[in-house]
């Protein structure tokens, strides 16, 4: 299919909205959605103007260094991390045809900037040359690779029914309202595992974790740390957004606009994202580990044995 | 101008706090949990206000000297006396007054060192190195090749055999008094080999022979509807004979501040919240401040109603935590510990198995039909369900229980029986046969589900000195 690459203007103002914008709505979910959880009064100004506020007083505070890190790569993380979401983020076509730059190899070049993210991942715990930070950055990248393999099975099963690896062929593919959430049922919810790991969030959150005092974020203080927190959930949307796109749909939908329909489906999947943080807790490295290669990688692979049988039928 | 807005929208954000939990500060930190206006931070890189809850033993001094340092500008402390009278070593430390809210004055320091009214506090250590240059080795490091050693006073990594007969990097490391989720004041002297700990040595007790008569110490572990002073005494170092029902209620408000503890510590915030406010209810009266002193010697006045709401929200609680299976990949199978090793340690010891609780043995329980429940696990969710079934038993008998009833002279505390100090350093003595070979997040998981207060240790060792 023919997508439309958008005006570099316009891919630089949705980059710019993914970089501030999403980062917003992630923290204003996240709080209402803890609220709900707790059984306390919503107050959804109040939930509005928290994320505004903590903002200005991580751009008040001072970025903090340790004793002898790698500066250079420290500073470069954050910056890393956003880029990544943000190049990731590209490849997700955001409305019927339009995408800033849906290659035909999109997938896979998905999953080059997910691998990276890892490294960017690493870099920001290891580079602060403090142990806390260090030990989460070690403990995240070696559970990443069983992310990865399952990131990588669970989107080539989607793009089998389309013959393609662009990701606009993928929606379009679901165009008959036959949606992967249908046909590959096991790929959703493998999606949502990868996403919580990539993006460290909830139950899959090992990098930074309370058990080593906020992880690689431990040493991290001021306009720095906010770096890292916009890039985090930067981050998340883009792979609410993926998973929208290749599960839902994408901009498929009665009634309303394409793109509408697409912001919707993401905002659903970083809700569920965030829902789970508040309801399921860190779950223990072992097990992680276990629960990745014993039990979801073989469901990776059901789910590319379904698919695969699915397109012969 | 710009600034000043900034500043202004600043001022209005949660206050981020790093607490310094000394002498009777425990509960208390817990409980300003609840506060929205205030957000409990586990780096002092992510806060503004430094905050001392309590005393501060004098070996911790030089350590909170070191985190205070650690904050990032705008800074500043604030000191909450709760009834100690020994200030911490933080000069312009503002001082939380008996008659003040203390989330009021957070939010009152807090707005004017952001906003620049009040001016951030300045470094108390000079920047220098633990010890001068070894000046060993083959690279003057003091150790071998280009590992090992302690060049500047800091250990650098050196491969040691690893538990399956490999050969690896082991880092030796000093942690504590302050990490989060460590018991307030313990320190561990670990090795570590990737995120494994080889080895973890706890440096002693600061707490045992503190100098500060701690004279809050029993209510903010305890809490307001509990009972006076010379009762909570008692209950806290394991001696009767004290008012059966209070005793029960201080029962349910320590097992769901430890839970909330545990689920804080996996990231369930929101749950931790839950189990925090039905604890804080238990203990609420509505004269005094949450936060005053004044509050914990509140006549104790436990009312049905209110017991039976607080068990209606256990149960829900507990249910929930069970359907959900919330805390299930964080703790099933996790922290298993040899039930010999937590003997006499009452709640640790029932979860392994152990039948034994001392008000199987008192006639004031025997006549409200008392029974042991026990879990056989001996994991971290079965110190949880243990938690969790015996908060609801305590509401339970505390109120089926005449007012006036009295607990025999032994009696079956918070944290177990009355037990000889011995014993009391046993749990801590134990710790590196407990933690070795766990990894990092199951050691913490470890440790927070065994609820572990070097205060309450020294307490009982202080009290059966006295006693001797």
């Amino acid at each position: 299919m023919t997508i439309a690459s958008l005006h570099p203007l316009l891919a630089a103002v949705i980059g710019l909205a993914l970089l501030l914008v999403a980062p917003y709505v992630v923290a204003v979910s996240d709080l209402l959605i803890g609220r709900a959880v707790a059984g306390m009064a919503l107050h959804p100004g109040s939930a509005l103007a928290d994320p505004l506020r903590r903002a200005a007083l991580l751009l008040r505070q001072e970025s903090v260094t340790t004793e002898r890190p790698d500066a250079m790569l420290w500073a470069l993380a954050p910056a890393a991390y956003g880029a990544l979401a943000v190049g990731a983020f590209a490849v997700v076509p955001v409305a019927a045809g339009v995408a800033i730059a849906d290659v035909p190899s999109g997938i896979v070049l998905f999953g080059a900037l997910e691998a990276l993210a890892i490294v960017a991942i690493f870099l920001h715990g290891w580079s602060t040359n403090s142990p806390l930070p260090l030990i989460a950055a070690y403990r995240f990248v070696a559970i990443a690779l069983s992310y990865e393999l399952l990131s990588m099975f669970v989107l080539i099963a989607a793009a089998i029914p389309a013959e393609s690896l662009q990701v606009g062929a993928i929606v379009a593919s679901q165009d008959n309202g036959l949606w992967n959430l249908v046909r590959q049922p096991l790929g959703l919810p493998l999606w949502l595992i990868v996403t919580l790991g990539v993006t460290f969030w909830g139950p899959l959150d090992l990098a930074d974790s309370r058990d080593l005092a906020g992880g690689t974020s431990a040493e991290a203080s001021g306009p720095a740390r906010l770096a890292w927190i916009l890039a985090r959930g930067a981050m998340l949307v883009t792979f609410s957004a993926m998973g929208a796109a290749v599960f839902l749909g994408g901009w498929s939908g009665p009634v309303l606009p394409g793109a509408v329909w697409m912001l919707l489906k993401t905002l659903v999947l970083v809700a569920v994202a965030l829902g789970l943080g508040h309801l399921v807790g860190r779950f223990a490295t072992e097990r992680t580990f276990t629960l990745l290669w014993v039990v979801l990688l073989p469901l990776a692979f059901l789910d590319l044995a379904i698919a695969g049988v699915g397109s012969l039928l | 101008m710009a600034v000043s807005l900034l500043g202004r929208l600043a001022a209005t954000a949660p206050v981020p706090v790093f607490a310094l939990v000394g002498a009777g500060g425990r509960a208390a930190v817990r409980e300003l949990r609840l506060d929205p206006r205030v957000e409990v931070v586990d780096s002092p890189r992510h806060a503004t206000i430094l905050l001392v809850a309590g005393a501060l033993p004098g070996p911790l001094h030089e350590s909170a000297r070191r985190v205070h340092d650690q904050l990032p500008h705008p800074r500043a402390s604030v000191w909450w006396p709760l009834g100690a009278t020994e200030a911490p070593p933080l000069p312009n430390a503002v001082t939380v007054a008996a008659d003040r809210r203390v989330v009021e004055v957070l939010a009152e320091v807090h707005a004017a060192v952001v906003t620049g009214t009040r001016d951030s506090a300045t470094t108390l250590l000079e920047s220098s190195n633990p010890t001068e240059w070894q000046g060993r080795g083959d690279h003057g490091q003091g150790g071998e090749g280009m590992m090992g050693g302690v060049p500047y006073g800091r250990a650098m990594a050196m491969t040691a055999d690893d538990r399956d007969g490999l050969t690896l990097d082991q880092l030796s490391l000093r942690v504590g008094p302050f990490l989060p989720w460590l018991p307030p004041g313990l320190i561990l002297d670990v090795a570590l080999q990737g995120d494994v700990l080889q080895q973890a040595v706890p440096a002693g007790n600061p707490f045992v022979g503190a100098s500060d008569p701690r004279p809050n110490l029993g209510a903010s572990n305890l809490g307001a509807s509990d009972p006076k002073a010379s009762d909570r005494d008692r209950i806290l170092s394991g001696h009767g004979p004290v008012p059966l029902a209070a005793l029960e209620l201080a029962r349910t408000r320590h097992h769901l501040g430890a839970i909330a503890d545990l689920l804080l510590l996996h990231g369930l915030d929101a749950a931790a919240h839950r189990s925090l406010t039905i604890a804080s209810r238990l203990a609420a009266t509505t004269s005094v401040p949450a936060d005053s002193p004044a509050r914990e010697d509140a006549p104790a006045a436990p009312e049905q109603a209110r017991l039976r709401e607080a068990e209606h929200d256990i149960a829900r609680l507990g249910r929930w935590l069970r359907r959900s299976r919330a805390l299930w990949g964080a703790t099933a199978g996790i922290g298993v510990i040899d039930p010999v090793l937590v003997d006499g340690f009452g709640p640790l010891a029932r979860a392994a198995g152990v039948d034994r609780d001392a008000r199987s043995d008192d006639p004031a329980y025997r006549a409200l039909d008392f029974t042991v429940i026990t879990h056989g696990e001996g994991d971290a969710l079965a110190r949880v369900r243990q938690r969790l079934a015996e908060a609801t038993q305590s509401l339970t008998l505390a109120a089926a229980a005449d007012p006036a009833t009295m607990t025999a002279a032994t009696i079956e505390g918070p944290r177990g029986p009355s037990h000889p100090s011995a014993e009391a350093v046993g749990l801590l003595g134990a710790l590196d046969r407990i933690l070795a070979g766990r990894e990092w997040g199951g050691a913490m998981t470890t440790l927070v589900s065994l609820d572990l207060d070097l205060e309450h240790d020294a307490r009982s060792a202080d009290h059966e000195a006295v006693a001797s």
